[in-house]
């Protein structure tokens, strides 16, 4: 495959005015509309998958609603891309409009689960054909076939080649299989994103040497903004046959969309589908790969016994004990700085000085109202642009989850200073302490008391909210539990599992914690 | 506005505040400008780039997003209050067998994280997202309203379940007519302020993919392309504040109500900008 992108300056510096153009040039609305020949009343033997859809008169299909030029949602809700149209020609020739399809998003990780649970009755979402996945589902095709590659920054020169990697960051979607390959073959250190088009701004930044995933997405990427990233080389190191995913052993219904695939391209319907999408940036259309029509492994598949469940996890419990230190790292140091900045925060809240108290009570009023990821997204995001640079993610993720949490300690502490009792300072204050004597000496360390239960809490709460980080460029427990679950599609109940108990060593311990002291420290009433 | 915690601030006092809260504002609102401008030249408030929400579509997408997050949230509370009350007593009772369990099952739950219950139920059960998020949020808020509700249950004096099992109520009904009415009341400010982390946990569906306000802004940003994040997640967490933010003052207009009629003394701490009777 070589690759191909218009310079097609203008999108990003367009003007207001030209916006609505520049939209449905990025393969936008002007596509969403386009509606294939729909097949009057189609005959198919009865008790085939096909029968059963055509009569039904609708079909659930699943996509990328994040992946430009194949399958992305637009501004009107419905999904454009070449992978949309090929989903859509199918369904044509099924005899179902194109306004009868419901498009359901599939995320990597979910692709196998949606099929074998009749969630969707297709899969066409820049899914690649492989031997693992071939055992737990069937695959049409391919309609395609990517590679995976580099992108970097325009100016860079160093990387060419997929070798130049080998020790810096990279950054790919947690758990996808281009993130495997660069790590395992190449030894690049994978920062793990939420999305592909996440990975942009740490590039932007420096943050990360490159991205990697699939040629196509990536150019995808630099059509968009030509003068800022390029594809390291027009070589891909990886052969990514795109398949479209139906429930195993359907033979049938595989061969029958093996030979629409055949006659698309046939008939043009193939190449107006790319032209209409994919085509509008990369200019090289593809010619439709030999279908492969043989459900035969490529190899076989090495013989594996028949698994107890546990054993998911006790193989990889060394990828387990170090997502587990990573998220107690995370926690334990944001957990820390979230004590001391929340008391902090307390104490202006309740101080005489006026700007104390404003400031303490809009940091928390705001901080308490946004939404962690969005915590996250200014901590790893924002900051950087803001010349906060840092080449560690955990530092992000420390910055987000402390910032996030003192607010939460701060409010804590604040009803525990509530709680004691007024003749206390009064007391205090009849024998002549000072404010900073009264809330130091008399009111914090009984208030500390009272709140120690609920801090401990919001404590618990951070441990769990530090797995957000793992859509935010940080790999921890979560990240891994990800990953793993991805790599081992038969025994997610386990991996997940595994994960959990993960958590509980730690937060169950601390609730334990908080229990006792509740029944120690506390005072009695 | 008096406070219990230092005296009146004489003039000398008053003056020193002043000054302070000058080289407060000052401060603080140099670093903004700082931020506002290094944002600036990066062209971040290039009119173009906001020229986005000229688009109808932009605003019925946000809109749906916030249909989306709002219905997660009002279902998963719904569902949530109840249980997390039934499992409060369930925590208290005085039943070994029932408390114990309970107990175990309330710590599981609290020790999860919520991003990995909605991955476990999507991929576990296969639901659809929606579901997903709201059985996520359900376990996690259920087990911890319970854990609120009985943490305002034990902080009642000892005396009030005992007079009340003294006048002969059984101990179901003392704790449904003495000490749940009591605790709900002294907890209604965690309980609204949990309420408000559940609306935020919405927002942890992208891991599911669920449309919520924070995934279609994120949608609608890949689509739009980057120049466009800024913008879009600006207001989108401008909303998501404005949101919570409702239901926070809920919650302190519901604490200054319900501190009138709390029993015992409760020290009234001044809060800027918020008078304490």
């Amino acid at each position: 495959m070589t690759a191909f992108m218009t310079r097609r300056k203008s999108l990003l510096v367009a003007a207001s005015a030209a916006l609505a153009l520049s939209l449905s040039a990025c393969g936008g609305s002007s596509t969403s509309t386009s509606n294939p020949p729909v097949a009057e009343k189609p005959s198919f033997a009865a008790d085939t998958t096909m029968a059963k859809l055509s009569s039904a008169g609708k079909i659930v299909i699943g996509t990328k609603f994040d992946q430009p030029l194949f399958g992305q949602k637009g501004l009107d809700g419905k999904p454009v891309g070449f992978d949309v149209e090929m989903g859509k020609l199918i369904a044509g020739k099924l005899g179902i409009p194109a306004d009868k399809i419901e498009w359901k998003e599939t995320v990597s990780a979910n692709r196998e689960q949606f099929i074998k649970n009749g969630d969707v009755d297709i899969i066409v979402a820049t899914y690649t054909i492989n031997d693992k996945r071939k055992a737990e589902v069937s695959f049409a095709g391919p309609y395609y076939e990517a590679g995976q590659a580099l992108m970097v920054n325009k100016d860079n020169t160093s990387i060419t080649k997929p070798e130049d990697v080998k020790g810096k960051n990279v950054c790919s979607v947690t758990g996808s299989t281009p993130a495997a390959t660069i790590v395992e073959k190449y030894g690049a250190v994978l920062v793990p994103a939420a999305t592909y088009s996440a990975c942009l701004e740490p590039l932007r930044n420096k943050q990360v040497e490159a991205i990697t995933t699939d040629n196509v997405i990536l150019a995808g990427f630099v059509a968009k903004e030509p003068d800022a990233f390029k594809l390291a080389s027009d070589q891909t190191f990886t052969k990514e046959p795109y398949g479209i995913g139906l429930k195993k052993d359907d033979t049938v219904f595989r061969n029958w969309i093996n030979d629409q695939l055949e006659a698309f391209d046939k008939d043009g319907s193939y190449k107006k589908a790319w032209e209409a999408t994919a085509g509008t940036v990369i200019k090289t259309a593809p010619t439709l790969p030999a279908i492969n029509r043989h459900s035969r492994l490529s190899a076989p598949l090495p013989l594996r016994q028949p698994k107890e469940p546990m054993d998911v996890i006790i193989e990889n419990l060394p990828q387990y004990w170090d997502g587990f230190l990573r998220t107690l790292f995370l926690s334990v140091v944001s957990g820390i700085i979230a004590l001391i900045f929340g008391t902090i925060l307390a104490a202006a809240r309740v101080s005489p000085i006026a700007a104390l108290r404003g400031f303490s009570m809009t940091y928390v009023e705001i901080v308490r109202n946004t939404p962690l990821t969005i915590a996250f997204f200014f901590a790893a995001v924002v900051l950087p642009r803001l010349g906060v640079t840092f080449q560690q993610f955990e530092v992000a993720a420390i910055i987000a989850l402390s910032a996030y949490t003192s607010a939460f300690i701060a409010e804590a502490v604040r009803s525990g200073v509530n709680s004691v009792p007024v003749g206390q300072a009064e007391a205090a204050r009849s024998i002549g302490m000072k404010f900073s004597q009264v809330l130091s000496l008399i009111i914090l360390p009984q208030a500390l008391r009272t709140v120690i239960p609920p801090m401990i809490n919001i404590l618990i709460a951070l441990v769990k909210n530090s797995s957000v980080a793992g859509a935010f460029y940080v790999l921890e427990l979560f990240g891994y539990g990800r990953q793993l679950a991805n790599a081992n599609g038969d025994a997610v109940l386990w991996v997940l599992v595994g994960v959990a108990f993960f958590y509980l060593l730690i937060t169950v311990p601390l609730g334990y914690v908080a229990t006792v002291v509740e029944r120690k420290v506390a005072i009695a009433r | 506005m008096t406070s219990v915690l230092y005296d009146v601030p004489g003039p000398k006092a008053r003056r020193i505040s002043l000054i302070g809260s000058i080289i407060g504002v000052i401060v603080i609102g140099g670093l903004l400008v700082l931020a506002v401008m290094t944002l600036a030249q990066q062209g971040i408030f290039d009119p173009t780039r906001w020229a986005v929400f000229q688009i109808p579509d932009v605003w019925a997408l946000i809109g749906n997003g916030i249909l989306a997050t709002l219905s997660a949230a009002a279902v998963a509370a719904v569902i949530a209050f109840p249980l997390g009350l039934l499992l409060s007593l369930m925590r208290i009772s005085d039943i070994a067998w029932i408390r114990i369990p309970t107990r175990i099952v309330l710590e599981f739950l609290r020790g999860m994280p919520v991003v990995l219950m909605m991955f476990f139920v999507l991929l576990v059960f296969a639901t659809g997202s929606f579901v997903a998020v709201v059985a996520g949020l359900v376990l996690y808020n259920s087990a911890i309203f319970a854990e609120i509700i009985r943490a305002g249950i034990q902080s009642l004096p000892k005396g009030q379940r005992e007079a009340g099992l003294a006048i002969g109520l059984t101990s179901f009904a003392s704790r449904r007519s003495i000490e749940l009415p009591q605790a709900i009341r002294r907890m209604l400010p965690s309980l609204v302020a949990q309420l408000v982390v559940l609306l935020k946990d919405t927002s942890l569906g992208y891991i599911v993919s669920y449309e919520e306000l924070l995934r279609k802004v994120q949608i609608m940003a890949d689509f739009l392309g980057p120049a466009y994040l800024f913008p879009v997640f600006f207001v989108a967490a401008v909303i998501y504040i404005a949101i919570n933010f409702s239901v926070s003052r809920l919650a302190i207009w519901i604490e200054k109500r319900g501190s009138k009629k709390a029993a015992g003394g409760v020290m009234h701490v001044p809060v800027a900008g918020i008078p304490t009777k």
